[in-house]
């Protein structure tokens, strides 16, 4: 649901006010943190989908790598999940859903959360998610809300797979283009998180359907800070630009832009613009580092084998507009 | 003229169909009814630098094209012909006498309807918003721009707050970030 929308309906719902909530629907962070005692709190979140790809299996592993992406971007340990699914059960052989639910677990079992139950309703149309608990220390925490002005940002995954989708949709997309989208879908953010916590990395999110510049924004106005993107820096998968030119954009990147842009200033080409709205699927953490641990950071990044990882811009104090695109 | 009807259809069959209809016809017209679409299209024709121009026919965009080379950039082919744009942010031409301004307001807009030198688009805001509504005198020389290809937008929040969202008579409802993008990207704003 574009993000305008779905704001309109939250901002009628009560607040739950508690002192053990230590990460609520507020500040549009990843997911739900709640305290348990000092040493620990749960993390808890819930996705799910309609299929981005034909094969099953595929989907079934980036749904969930999607899912637990959530988790590894508040610093969170996944430890048990439960799916989520709707089917069409009259339309489509059930070895189609046994496809779906093994793609996913083998996504699950490479995280080491357990499979611990869910729920299937009849639809029109299959999708899968889970549900994830994880568990975090109180005090290490990563939110929205942890960048500091002087901070770099740096992107773990490469930029335009709604384009890709799209255009694979539209049978536009070369195989190795498709390839390269797909395996990134079905990367768990586990790495990164790893890196995280042994950096002691404080602001995080992960990059998903409000696109680059919807989470950048939503970090921004968490922080209390600006942002400045480096529209030259990006990560791209390779021939996203070309697909973009060519009129592959999906409709959410429309909503993202007439949503976000009276936020930014700046105009880099139409294409980068595309590729900065695009809603990400299961997309990459975009973490504020500080200045002194940048370059180890990347490096054990690219040592663990998260290599797309780039700095993507720079947190500066709150300023007017929350998103500048400067090149660097 | 080949023509490919892509109403009730999202993206991306439309930007297929258009390139499918582009490998055998030299010049065709794309129908969509969605802005996404529309922007999609243009996007591919423009990227081939082929010549585009998007007419709006009630809810629907026909988007003509022909194969040719073009040195237009896709900023200006988005935006449609001629060169200048005309904010109105009043419904009056001029402050001082409210009766004087509306006389003058429908001088102003016959003499546009008559004229050689017809602006690309008429953003209509604040008070302007009134002029493409229910009662609005110039209704007659509004819809007469657009038949001739001015875009006609007024601006949504302006209507919802004179409450006249269902009274829009000509045109379309827009947004403040079409308004800027639209005055960024004009060599010349009137500012009435």
């Amino acid at each position: 649901m574009g993000p305008g929308t779905l704001q309109k309906v939250l901002d009628r719902l009560p607040s739950f006010k508690c002192p053990s909530l230590l990460v609520g629907p507020e500040t549009g962070d990843d997911a739900g943190v709640f305290k348990i005692d000092d040493n620990l709190a749960l993390v808890q979140t819930l996705d799910f989908f309609t299929p981005v790809v034909d094969d099953p299996y595929t989907f079934g592993a980036i749904a969930a790598a999607n899912s637990l992406s959530d988790v590894y971007a508040m610093g969170g340990e996944p430890l048990t999940v439960m799916n989520i699914v709707g089917f069409p059960s009259c339309t489509l052989p059930i070895e189609v859903l046994g496809e779906i639910l093994r793609g996913g677990a083998d996504k699950i079992k490479e995280s080491g959360a357990i499979l611990v139950g869910g729920h299937t309703v009849e639809d029109k149309e299959p999708k899968y998610g889970l549900s994830v608990t994880g568990r975090v220390h109180p005090e290490r925490v990563i939110t929205n809300s942890g960048a500091q002005a002087g901070d770099y940002l740096i992107l773990t995954k490469s930029l335009g797979v709604g384009i890709v989708v799209t255009s694979i949709k539209g049978g536009l997309a070369s195989s190795e283009t498709t390839q390269e989208a797909i395996n990134q879908m079905a990367f768990l953010n586990k790495q990164a998180c790893e890196v995280m916590i042994h950096f002691g990395v404080k602001g995080a999110t992960d990059v998903t359907g409000f696109g680059l510049i919807g989470h950048a924004v939503e970090m921004a106005k968490a922080s209390k800070v600006s942002i400045e993107l480096y529209p030259n820096k990006l990560p791209l998968i390779t021939g996203a630009i070309e697909l973009a030119r060519m009129g592959m954009i999906p409709a959410g990147a429309y909503q993202n832009r007439e949503y976000f842009s009276a936020l930014v200033e700046g105009s880099p080409k139409e294409e980068i613009m595309d590729v900065l709205y695009d809603p990400q699927t299961s997309g990459g953490i975009l973490m504020a580092v500080t200045e002194d641990k940048v370059e180890a950071v990347l490096q054990e990044l690219h040592q663990t084998g998260v290599s797309m990882s780039t700095v993507v811009g720079k947190v500066l104090p709150k300023g007017e507009k929350e998103i500048y695109l400067r090149e660097e | 003229m080949y023509l490919v009807d892509c109403r009730g259809l999202n993206c991306p069959e439309p930007v297929i169909q258009t390139k499918k209809a582009l490998e055998e016809h030299a010049s065709i017209t794309t129908v969509v009814d969605n802005q996404v679409a529309r922007d999609n299209v243009v996007k591919l024709v423009a990227n081939h630098g082929y010549n585009v121009s998007v007419e709006q026919k009630e809810r629907h965009y026909h988007i003509h094209i022909t194969k040719g080379e073009s040195e237009i950039s896709f900023e200006e082919k988005l935006a449609p012909k001629g060169d200048y744009v005309i904010l109105l942010t009043s419904s009056t031409f001029g402050s001082e006498s409210p009766e004087l301004g509306e006389i003058l307001i429908k001088s102003y807009f016959y003499t546009l309807v008559e004229g050689d030198q017809k602006p690309a688009a008429i953003l209509l805001a604040n008070g302007g918003a009134k002029l493409s509504c229910v009662g609005s005198t110039v209704l007659d020389h509004l819809k007469a721009l657009e038949t001739k290809g001015v875009e006609i937008l007024t601006c949504g929040t302006c209507l919802d707050y004179f409450q006249l969202k269902e009274s829009l008579e000509v045109g379309t409802i827009t947004n403040m970030y079409s308004i800027s993008d639209r005055i960024a990207k004009a060599s010349k704003v009137i500012n009435l």
